[in-house]
């Protein structure tokens, strides 16, 4: 009776990291929850973009003027809630949180580990290796769930060569968002890579 | 001409790829302490203890040097963080080594010498392996 | 000459309890799956602040008169849901103050949820202090590792949290049976068993059909609560149905079945709380609060009389004081 039980409540434990494939909601958790409004249509501003080539960088840049940025935020204030913005992947804090306990959780429970020697009997050692197991796999789930799908292409002038342009994905990669004090066109500034698909 | 503005430089963040290399990162680094850990921590730790210190170490402080630190240090050379991140490595992991083991009994002072330099031996092998290892981009794995 | 005895059908008190549990959970199951929204509204209504009260009430029997040795304990728990409870209602109610964006209400609410888990860890190594021969500090780590989880994904643990609230009780119980009525343990365990394939058969009918009607406010809050916005690749009528089956159980334990496992708490048995006993106790004291707590049910019932969304948001608000008050005298139990 006891394994039978111990196996549904294992079974409903373990559907946790399903949950993982889960899209993150745009808006606060629901309890507590501010009034609210239906799902809000994502902000979005009509500008014009213009694309530079620059021998001189390392690394893309996105220069947004103030006057586009303000458009923008007016736009997200207009929404409910102030318009939570859309994060994919995960945060800076997320990542410095995330990182600090899950260091804290292996640090205490190696040395509760190391120190419970013949204290713990074996099948509690064996039952904390497994919860560890679980946690760390349930952890790991949601983890990966949340990071974006990898892309291997640095944002340079050639992701203007055509074998990029069969990619599912697209492209991602490093880029310097900049807020610039004038002008009305958002620029993005890519360094000038000359390869052999190029030439 | 364009006049350069004063601009807010918001450099992003590729945190994504940072958790994408912890467990394949950390499966490297404890091929490479692991060995150097066999040989150099004392004798009076048996085999399965030693095994032990070469994962659980590790784990203790891989994510705050792979996570945590690049996501605070994002803003600064990447020399500062090599240097905050290869101080805090092995100091934090010769600290736990001893929280984990003070109440053994087992270790005199020179077994904790012998142990705390074999720690910092196996993180600076496991630093230079890594950068060699980062010269060729891992071979193209996180490219 | 041979001496005839009829077999007597005797049934005892665990099979009652197996066949009334089951009869209650299809009829359960089966009104809720029919009309959750209708559900939702009308148990709240009848039966939140209900249990409350008898939530407190079983808590006083088992608060003993002198901390003793448990000193540091119950100041750590009951501390700790004070604090909690304060910061917890003041996110809520700041977070439509223009002060707040969303990004620090997001880091806001995840530093409570931090605070929480390590909170409860704590509580259970102090628990295992209490124990001879026993380390409990692995729950530290188990601590840490949630507290990791609730930066990771902060919705996903918020509305883990609404679902594994119910089961809190349902541990109550199990603990209680142990001591007072051991030979229902078994038929107890037997019951648990049969949840998950009533949440089965709710899935089975419900998960794929249109969602429920967002007409109202208080529609869209009720399937906001149980998770419609995160779990998107199932119905909101499923979820509330679920969710509200799950609350249903919840109410019976708490006002039902651990009365009836344990006399201490029947609420007219006020001798049973140590805290009121005339010889030491405060007697005056502890009839009066509970007197204020019957009041509060009285004006929690005239509340969702006059305005039911208002009073439902307050309520879930303060609720979450006995939510965390749980924590304390469970890991006490253990």
């Amino acid at each position: 009776m006891k394994r039978i039980f111990g196996l549904f409540v294992l079974m409903a434990l373990f559907s946790l990291p399903a949950f993982a494939d889960i899209r993150l909601p745009d808006t606060p958790s629901p309890s507590p929850t501010p009034a609210n409004t239906p799902k809000p249509e994502p902000a979005a501003v009509d500008s014009t973009m213009q694309i530079e080539f620059s021998k001189n960088e390392k690394t893309a840049r996105l220069v947004i003027p103030k006057s586009q940025l303000n458009r923008l935020r007016a736009e997200l204030d207009a929404l409910d809630g102030g318009g939570a913005a859309t994060l994919s992947g995960i945060s800076r804090a997320q990542t410095v949180a995330g990182g600090l306990f899950l260091s804290l959780a292996v640090v205490f429970g190696g040395v509760w580990f190391v120190r419970s020697g013949k204290n713990a009997s074996k099948k509690v050692r064996i039952a904390a290796a497994g919860a560890l197991l679980f946690f760390g796999g349930a952890f790991l789930s949601v983890a990966f769930a949340n990071i974006a799908p990898a892309t291997n292409a640095d944002i340079t002038s050639q992701i203007f060569n055509n074998r990029f342009f069969t990619r599912p994905l697209g492209l991602r990669g490093a880029v310097k968002l900049e807020i610039a004090d004038s002008g009305d066109r958002i620029r993005l500034i890519v360094p000038h890579v000359i390869t052999e698909d190029s030439k | 001409m364009f006049q350069e503005p004063v601009i807010e430089t918001v450099r992003s963040a590729p945190l994504d790829r940072l958790w994408l290399f912890l467990p394949v990162g950390y499966l490297a680094t404890i091929l490479i302490e692991t060995p150097v850990l066999l040989f150099g921590l004392s004798p009076k730790l048996s085999l399965k203890q030693k095994l032990l210190c070469g994962i659980w170490l590790t784990a203790c402080t891989y994510p705050i040097v792979v996570l945590v630190l690049p996501a605070l240090l994002m803003d600064y050379s990447r020399n500062l963080y090599l240097i905050v991140a290869e101080t805090f490595a092995p100091l934090g992991e010769c600290l736990f080594f001893w929280l984990a083991f003070r109440a053994s009994g087992l270790l005199e002072k020179s077994d904790w010498l012998r142990s705390f330099a074999a720690i910092i031996a196996a993180n600076l092998a496991s630093f230079g392996i890594g950068e060699i290892i980062n010269y060729y981009q891992w071979f193209g794995l996180f490219s | 000459m041979q001496e005839i005895q009829r077999a007597k059908l005797e049934i005892s008190s665990a099979q009652i309890f197996v066949a009334g549990f089951l009869a209650f959970a299809v009829l359960s199951a089966a009104a809720i799956g029919a009309f959750p929204l209708q559900a939702s509204i009308i148990t709240i209504f009848l039966f939140a602040g209900v249990h409350n009260w008898f939530e407190f009430r079983y808590f006083a029997a088992r608060m003993p008169r002198v901390w003793g040795k448990s000193r540091l304990y119950y100041t750590l728990g009951i501390g700790g849901v004070i604090a909690l409870t304060a910061g917890y209602i003041l996110i809520y109610f700041g977070s439509g103050n223009w002060l707040w964006s969303a990004a620090n209400w997001d880091f806001a609410v995840s530093a409570w949820n931090t605070a929480f888990v390590l909170w409860v860890g704590t509580l259970f190594y102090l628990r295992g202090r209490q124990k001879p021969q026993t380390d409990w500090s692995w729950a530290f780590a188990v601590a840490f590792l949630s507290a990791a989880f609730v930066w990771l994904a902060p919705t996903l643990f918020s509305l883990s949290l609404v679902y594994l609230h119910p089961f809190i009780a349902l541990w109550f119980l199990e603990r209680q049976i142990r001591r007072t009525r051991p030979e229902w343990l078994r038929a107890y365990h037997f019951c648990l068993l049969t949840i998950p394939f009533f949440i089965a058969g709710l899935y089975l009918l419900f998960a794929n059909v249109p969602d429920l009607s967002g007409e109202t406010m208080l529609f869209r809050r009720i399937t906001q609560h149980a998770g419609s916005g995160i779990l998107t690749n199932l119905s909101s009528h499923f979820l509330v149905a679920a969710h509200v089956f799950l609350e249903t159980i919840h109410y019976t334990v708490w006002i039902l079945l651990i009365p009836l496992a344990d006399r201490r708490a029947v609420p007219w048995r006020v001798r049973e709380i140590p805290l009121a006993a005339r010889d030491k106790g405060f007697p005056k004291l502890a009839a009066g609060i509970l007197a204020i707590g019957v009041l509060l049910v009285f004006a929690l019932w005239l509340g969702f009389s006059v305005n039911y969304e208002t009073t439902r948001d307050v309520y879930f608000a303060f609720a979450i004081a006995h939510v965390l008050a749980e924590f304390p005298f469970l890991v006490k139990m253990l």
